[in-house]
């Protein structure tokens, strides 16, 4: 797997975005909620009238393109590999009590996952966004909601199989508590199907999150995102395509990445799958 | 099965009083809820009777109840922005979006389908790379970016279709190729896996050594055997279904609940957002309810989970 082009590319791919999220106040050319209002619309470099000082053209009110992709890796990528790290947490948490203590908690946590996978976010997201105004804290609260019960699911069901494994009598024969063997016995077993979901969604993550700065409900649109981008620029599709399309194509290229790693790590960690392809 | 079906329609009956609950606790969330439910010119008098309209000055157990009963009775408040009953102007959109989300499906299942069926019979040959690579893009893009560049290559630059509106197939075609992308791509991947690990089975095996005709081995056989994960991706596929016909309906102006929503969120409409919020959910309760009793239906070991 190390050495397959694929992931090679996701690899380097992933590392520029760390670079340029972290970076951005050094990298980008601009300050990118600076508006040059002589210089509106400009297509990018490659193009007639573009020029070297907004290299990805500008937007209906002089934004620079680049300066706004470079800093959007915050949103789109950082923040939601942050989301994906504490949804994580709280679902893995609530899927191994879920599955270990059984009983009335099972019963009751595993009916919160039922309702939440039912319930469509993006009308949540919708209401909240009226209720309260966009916010990053409200996008945030609402990316989590979406994405614990995916992984308290996926918990429950690894605990429910190792659950009844020798090696746990063995412990609680000598006494371990029951949160140390929750901790230290059932956990570590997961981490393989933790790492592929919780890559997987990362791609997932970053779709919802631009899906949603897109409707207006998402990021604010004084926060350098690229959903946001690509609202600002759909009026100007016949005369400003690239204000739509560029972010479009990052966006494309971010889940892209991740879902192919998401694949390759599948297919190397998953016993399953890996024997499969061995076997041609 | 019977007492699965009872169990199961009271655990949806359960949701359902979730959610109203759920709904209700997010208007009482912030300030004033009157203010949600008035316009912005609205001047004091309206928020007072609107207070006493929601009951505000009563005990919040009272105001929940208040809230369930005129649910119940069908009234969902008053569209700020229409002056209508909210419920009104949401039924009037439902045709758009059914016809949208019907074509996008069918799009969605016919060359999911095909494309699963192709890429496991003939695998490792171009085809499947084919179709897989489509399957990887067709997941990677969001359906508004999808909308946006369909919008782009086909209406912009080449005018091939209309760019927005609503009237006969032409007007159709574009958002409902967007919105089915993600789920053709998800069914080809799901159909694709699930029968590869059948195809490597025994009674395939047999059923070829007895002589049956290929295409009967694969339709009748495999893909009956294959096609579960399917079914089950029928649940969540409702639910993301909804979220992509919103946005998809946003970019090509396409006068269902989606752009209904939307504009509800921008002008600050909380009734009709709230409308739709309640009768969407509600909607996909019983489709799930429905696919959980199907499922059972169909493979006799659920039932007893």
């Amino acid at each position: 797997m190390w050495r397959s082009p694929a992931f090679i590319v996701g690899i380097v791919i992933i590392a520029v975005l760390l670079i340029l999220s972290i970076g951005a106040p050094y990298i980008s050319p601009h300050n990118p909620l600076q508006l040059h209002l002589t210089d509106r619309l400009l297509p990018p470099v490659w193009m007639e009238g573009g020029s070297s000082t907004y290299p990805l053209g500008t937007d209906p009110v002089g934004r620079d393109i680049l300066s706004w992709i470079i800093w959007g890796t915050r949103t789109s990528f950082l923040l939601s590999v942050l989301l994906i790290f504490i949804s994580t947490t709280i679902g893995t948490t609530l899927g191994i009590v879920s599955g270990y203590l059984g009983g009335r908690v099972d019963t009751v946590i595993m009916r919160a996952v039922d309702f939440t996978m039912a319930f469509p976010t993006i009308l949540l997201a919708l209401m909240l966004a009226v209720i309260l105004g966009p916010a990053i804290l409200t996008v945030s609260l609402v990316i989590c909601l979406h994405l614990w019960a995916g992984f308290a699911r996926m918990a429950r069901g690894e605990t429910l199989r190792v659950k009844s494994s020798d090696f746990i009598d063995a412990a609680k024969v000598m006494g371990v508590s029951k949160f140390r063997i929750m901790l230290r016995h059932i956990f570590p077993n997961m981490m393989t199907p933790i790492i592929v979901l919780g890559t997987l969604n990362i791609g997932r993550t970053a779709l919802f999150m631009s899906t949603l700065s897109f409707l207006g409900a998402g990021i604010p649109t004084t926060v350098p995102d690229w959903g946001n981008m690509i609202a600002f620029g759909r009026a100007f599709l016949l005369r400003a395509p690239w204000i739509s399309l560029i972010p479009s194509v990052a966006i494309l290229v971010v889940v892209l990445c991740f879902n192919m790693m998401g694949d390759r790590l599948n297919e190397y960690l998953n016993p399953e799958i890996r024997t499969k392809i061995r076997a041609g | 099965m019977t007492r699965f079906i009872l169990k199961r329609i009271v655990q949806a009956i359960i949701v359902l009083f979730l959610l109203g609950t759920v709904v209700f606790a997010m208007t009482r969330m912030s300030g004033n809820p009157a203010v949600l439910y008035v316009s912005e010119y609205a001047t004091q008098e309206d928020v007072i009777l609107m207070e006493k309209r929601l009951g505000l000055d009563k005990p919040l157990p009272e105001q929940y109840g208040i809230f369930l009963s005129s649910l119940l009775r069908g009234d969902f408040g008053m569209s700020i922005r229409a002056r209508r009953p909210a419920l009104e102007v949401f039924l009037e959109r439902v045709p758009a979006t059914a016809k949208l989300c019907g074509f996008a499906l069918l799009l969605a299942l016919a060359f999911g389908l095909l494309g699963g069926i192709l890429a496991a019979i003939k695998r490792g040959s171009f085809i499947d790379s084919f179709v897989r690579i489509l399957a990887l893009l067709g997941q990677s893009a969001p359906s508004f970016v999808v909308a946006i560049l369909l919008m782009y290559v086909f209406s912009v630059k080449l005018r091939l279709f209309p760019t927005a509106g609503y009237g006969g197939i032409r007007y159709l075609v574009l958002p409902a190729i967007a919105l089915s992308s993600f789920f053709l791509a998800a069914i080809a991947r799901l159909l694709r896996g699930s029968m590869l690990e059948t195809l490597g089975k025994d009674y395939i095996r047999l059923a070829r050594i007895k002589g049956l005709k290929e295409r009967t081995v694969i339709f009748k056989h495999a893909l009956k055997n294959s096609i579960m994960p399917v079914i089950t991706y029928v649940g969540p596929l409702s639910v993301m279904l909804v979220t992509g016909a919103l946005a998809v309906e946003v970019v090509f102006g396409w006068p269902g609940i989606g752009q209904l929503a939307y504009q509800a969120t921008t002008g600050l409409d909380f009734p009709v957002i709230q409308t739709t919020v309640l009768i969407l959910a509600a909607t996909l309760i019983f489709v799930n309810l429905f696919v959980d009793i199907l499922y059972a239906w169909i493979d006799p070991r659920i039932r007893f989970w």
